[in-house]
């Protein structure tokens, strides 16, 4: 892999070059961006280091010169301000990936070698012939072929080649999981870890340990060195969904996290690197929980570098006989039934449904639909009953009121823990699966929700 | 808001820091990769240079810790880069998901930078709870005094810090030291005062404004 490193100092360049021939590549420096356009156009770098800083200019004119040029050269920018506002412009203007000054060696190192398996084909999923544009059906496990998901598709090919924070936004049960996966499993950190944290989830109290890891004796309890979820997802990809529930004093310390990426583990003093993709999603209006100062600012920015809104299944109607026959499969290939199609009236009834829940109530729908018919084929009756028991199109009011929903049957000599995992089941079907509206109506956090689904062993 | 960037800090003294943080990353920079190198070199050298090599990782060390103290400068450059508003006491805690019982010292407008208290109060409920993360969180009291609004914030365990005020001067391999540095600075830039001190065995956070002038006294002091 051939490098251009573009440093305005003399020494620090020369140092830098040094450093990238130890580290086993080819290197070559410049001290301007006129005399990087000349070096990319004459040399065709696979990689440029460019500092923000240039006597005629900064590293984003690299970015924009390596972009006209068409050559396919991957741009690292150095910066020494530290700003949100430099990183993120960085990354929006087409970078690569960012480093703060001063260098660490280490964070150059995973800079490059990740670039290396990029350039020599690497472990991503893209370079081992999976599909890099979509397939019949979808894009890797994301299904759909309408012209919304279309665009989704092209969005996530496009920004799983880089290693800017995407965040994922779009209705509850839209899809955000598969679709932070799928980014992931064309990315080139394909071959390392993909871990999801529900930010509404974490314990306030062990949080810092939970993410960071601990060192032992470092409080009552800890008896051993645990690993925390950065050390666990290094090399990958940290999925962070419902990140407007990520208590505020976790924001501070995650900011200072993605401006350093170093960490350190709860009582230790060494400085550990993060090499981390970060993805995160909402299905609230993050602009808003920003207006209302419930979620900073700052943070916002820094991992809102690349938007990507799914769309809601009403807006995507087209794909509802192919994602149903989707799900049915995966439902057979487990049960075993016989089941192999849909009757005409059964799709038609789910084709006119609105699907408040979207794809979760539609995979939902399909279970119960399939538990109901007779092979071969889904019933019309049994998807036209489930539907009209799932109740109206719109979503139910959020109101206390106990007419209008569901009841649950409870007998003396049942446990605690029996009624509860019952109630807490009903509330979920009844809202659709959206675990913020049943934490409402149960009064409950929703972090509560999250325990006690682990707890039941009940599907999240 | 997609496409809107939070600006750099104005300029006057917040973005006089932000071009010293960057001035500063420059020569600390090269000199760690030069060190890096001379580091490889020596380590490939004959087995005298050992101790040699060592010497220059203990340098490395040490750029590295002052390469860190640098972060600071962007947080204190967002901080004197913030306009102070009028504001209370019971708003920000509530901002900051902090609970208060709605004692006298919440209630008064007091003009303040909003973010920077609102992380100073975070990291100080932060730095208490993390004593003792299995203990009960820390609680916020009202400790006003005639002439000054102010905080008490304790949690019921994690004392045994025998020079608290120490971790305010960034004492090396102190990790939390910095986010205090920077509470401080946020709290007296607002005229402010934060104190941390042992108190029974326990570690106590003090912090105090001077109490806003009652309506009237204002304008015959001026």
């Amino acid at each position: 892999m051939n490098v251009l490193v573009v440093e305005d100092e003399p020494g620090a360049r020369e140092a830098i070059v040094e450093l990238v021939r130890e580290l086993g590549y080819e290197a070559s420096g410049v001290g301007t961006v006129a005399d990087a356009s000349d070096a990319i156009v004459r040399l065709r770098p696979d990689v440029c280091i460019a500092d923000l800083g240039l006597p005629d200019g900064d590293g984003l004119d690299v970015v924009r010169t390596a972009k006209a040029t068409g050559h396919d050269c991957a741009v690292v920018v150095l910066t020494g301000r530290g700003s949100v506002r430099s990183a993120v412009e960085a990354m929006k203007a087409g970078a690569h990936d960012f480093l703060l000054k001063p260098l660490r060696t280490s964070q150059l190192a995973a800079a490059l070698a990740h670039l290396s398996e990029r350039h020599e084909g690497g472990r991503g999923a893209l370079a081992e012939g999976l599909p890099e544009a979509p397939a019949e059906g979808g894009l890797a496990g994301m299904v759909g072929r309408s012209a919304p998901m279309l665009e989704v598709y092209r969005l996530l090919t496009r920004v799983a080649r880089s290693n800017a924070p995407v965040m994922i936004t779009g209705e509850s049960g839209t899809g955000k999981e598969v679709a932070a996966s799928t980014v992931h499993l064309l990315s080139r950190r394909a071959g390392r870890p993909f871990i999801a944290v529900n930010c509404g989830a974490i314990s306030p109290t062990l949080v810092e340990s939970e993410l960071f890891g601990h060192e032992k004796g470092a409080f009552t309890g800890a008896d051993r060195r645990r690993a925390g979820t950065f050390e666990m997802a290094n090399g990958g990809t940290l999925f962070l969904d419902e990140v407007t529930e990520m208590p505020p004093e976790l924001q501070v310390k995650f900011l200072r996290v993605l401006e350093t990426r170093t960490f350190r583990r709860v009582g230790g003093n060494e400085e550990l690197d993060m090499d981390i993709r970060l993805i995160a999603s909402s299905n609230r209006d993050l602009a808003e929980a920003v207006r209302r100062e419930t979620f900073r600012a700052d943070l916002f920015y820094r991992l809102n570098v690349f938007p990507l809104r799914l769309p809601s299944l009403r807006e995507r109607k087209d794909d509802i006989p192919l994602l149903a026959s989707h799900f049915l499969s995966e439902i057979e290939m487990k049960e075993r039934r016989g089941f192999s199609s849909f009757e005409p009236g059964a799709l038609h009834a789910l084709a006119t449904h609105s699907w408040p829940g979207n794809v979760r109530e539609l995979k939902n729908a399909v279970h119960r639909a399939y538990v109901l018919s007779d092979p071969p084929g889904i019933e019309a009756e049994a998807a036209e009953a489930v539907l009209s028991d799932s109740g109206t199109a719109e979503p139910r009011p959020l109101a206390r009121d106990e007419e209008a929903w569901p009841a649950v049957e409870v007998r003396v000599g049942e446990t605690l823990q029996a009624v509860e995992k019952k109630l807490l089941t009903a509330t979920l079907l009844a809202v659709k699966g959206d675990k913020r509206v049943a934490a409402e109506l149960l009064g409950v956090s929703l972090k509560t929700v999250y325990n006690k689904l682990k707890e039941y062993q009940l599907e999240t | 808001m997609n496409e809107a960037l939070p600006p750099d800090p104005p300029g006057g003294i917040a973005g006089a820091l932000g071009t010293l943080r960057h001035a500063l990353a420059d020569p600390l920079s090269a000199a760690g990769v030069k060190l890096e190198l001379l580091e490889r070199r020596l380590a490939a050298a004959p087995s005298d240079a050992g101790a040699l090599a060592e010497r220059v990782r203990g340098v490395r060390a040490d750029l590295a810790a002052a390469g860190r103290l640098i972060d600071l400068l962007p947080r204190l450059a967002a901080v004197a880069g913030e306009a102070a508003v009028e504001t209370s006491l019971g708003d920000l805690c509530r901002v900051a998901g902090i609970p208060v019982e709605g004692a006298p010292a919440f209630e008064p407008r007091l003009v303040l930078r909003r973010l920077a208290t609102i992380d100073a109060l975070r990291i100080l409920v932060w730095f208490l709870r993390s004593r003792d993360p299995a203990g009960a969180p820390p609680l916020l009291y009202d400790d006003s005094a005639p002439g000054r609004l102010a905080l008490r914030i304790e949690a019921p365990g994690g004392g045994g810090e025998e020079n608290p005020e120490r971790l305010f001067h960034l004492p090396r391999g102190q990790e939390r030291a910095g986010d205090l540095f920077v509470a401080r600075a946020g709290i007296e830039s607002d005229g402010g005062r934060l104190q941390l001190v042992e108190r029974e065995e326990r570690l106590v956070a003090l912090v105090s404004w001077p109490a806003p002038a009652p309506a009237g006294e204002e304008g015959a002091a001026s």
